[in-house]
């Protein structure tokens, strides 16, 4: 079972975000994420000063078995990149939630965050994509 | 395989429902690398010397040497289907090809690969297919905008010599040919194979085309070459 912190808050595509006291919004990609897509090797993050959009990619991350965007939580501009992250892939499977945090956004729109799914909403749409994955 | 890129942007943009194969061969011995997979100088010049092109594929993955080998591409809606889900449902179709030579795949799971290797046939990982335990056909996928494009290759003969030398990988090998396991197998016959089988597995709705002649591959500066019939 996929780990789901209670203190997160997450999107359809498997990013968790977390609001910080400042107001910032650091971002990563779930338990459940770094699971499929299996040994991460390389990390396209955004630039810094980086304008990005709710619900858009904003990068890429590539795994030994398949590319996948990166898409931003909230619109905002990037304010820091986890840089040893990028050095260092791996800690997005080691430390999802930790040290494999990948980015922070100033949001323009402090309301967006708390459109986001609950811990609660994420696993059960968790769980409703594992009922309807096809065969 | 910019032609497979191609395809996938439009499949999205028309919301294209049903999958798309392509299988085709290569005029050119070339090198297909990953996403953003960087070759050594030295490797790059070898390349060259040797009239081996490099081609930058959209899907991640390692290096891969074409040249006796019969490459797949699928497109098609990920409908919810994570990355190795949808690596086992094509694996139905690919199962189904090999089933029609008399060679029975199976798929094989690694939740973490022990080494990560520049090339792809040097170990197994992910959920790649296997004939009596060695790797029959390498793939790779890309995901955008829930599609998804699988590309691989299934090597007919022997590539692993040159793919060590090209690379200057020291190592075993976790791969294996079908000549090795069906000797006089020949590149038109997997291609065949191939399109009954995916056409067995997914149906009447799926697009397959064959390109039986090889592609030529035309380097346009950057990252990709750039495919002409």
């Amino acid at each position: 079972m996929s780990n789901i912190p209670q203190d997160l808050r997450y999107t359809r595509e498997h990013e968790w975000a977390r609001l910080e006291d400042d107001g910032r919004v650091t971002v990563g990609v779930t338990d459940f994420a770094q699971e499929q897509l299996g040994d991460v090797v390389f990390l396209d993050l955004p630039e810094g000063d980086e304008q990005v959009e709710g619900g858009e990619p904003m990068g890429e991350v590539e795994s030994t078995k398949s590319v996948s965007d990166l898409f931003s939580p909230v619109t905002g501009v990037v304010v820091e990149i986890n840089t040893e992250t990028k050095d260092n892939p791996a800690a997005v499977n080691q430390d999802p939630y930790g040290e494999g945090w990948l980015a922070v956004i100033e949001p323009s729109d402090r309301n967006e965050f708390d459109g986001l799914l609950t811990p609660e909403e994420y696993e059960a749409f968790l769980e409703e994509e594992a009922g309807d994955g096809e065969d | 395989m910019a032609v497979d890129e191609l395809l996938l942007e439009r499949a999205i943009r028309s919301a294209h429902p049903d999958p798309i194969v392509r299988i085709y061969g290569w005029a050119v011995p070339t090198l297909s690398i990953g996403r953003h997979q960087r070759l050594s100088d030295e490797v790059v010049v070898r390349c060259r010397n040797r009239g081996v092109e490099v081609a930058r594929r959209p899907t991640g993955g390692t290096a891969v040497l074409h040249q006796e080998d019969v490459t797949y591409s699928v497109v098609a809606p990920h409908s919810s289907r994570g990355v190795l889900e949808a690596y086992r449902w094509v694996a139905r179709g690919l199962i189904a090809s090999l089933a029609r030579l008399g060679l029975e795949a199976v798929v094989s799971e690694h939740a973490r690969s022990s080494r990560i290797s520049a090339a792809c046939f040097a170990a197994t990982v992910g959920a790649d297919l296997e004939v009596g335990g060695s790797k029959v056909c390498g793939s790779a996928q890309v995901r955008r905008r829930g599609w998804f494009l699988q590309h691989g290759s299934i090597p007919v003969s022997p590539t692993w010599p040159a793919t060590e030398e090209l690379l200057d990988h020291r190592g075993p090998s976790a791969c294996t040919c079908l000549q090795d396991l069906r000797p006089a197998t020949t590149t038109s016959e997997v291609q065949t194979c191939l399109a009954k089988g995916f056409s067995e597995v997914w149906g009447e709705h799926t697009t397959i085309t064959c390109t039986y002649e090889a592609l030529s591959v035309v380097p346009f500066g950057g990252d990709y070459a750039c495919l002409t019939f």
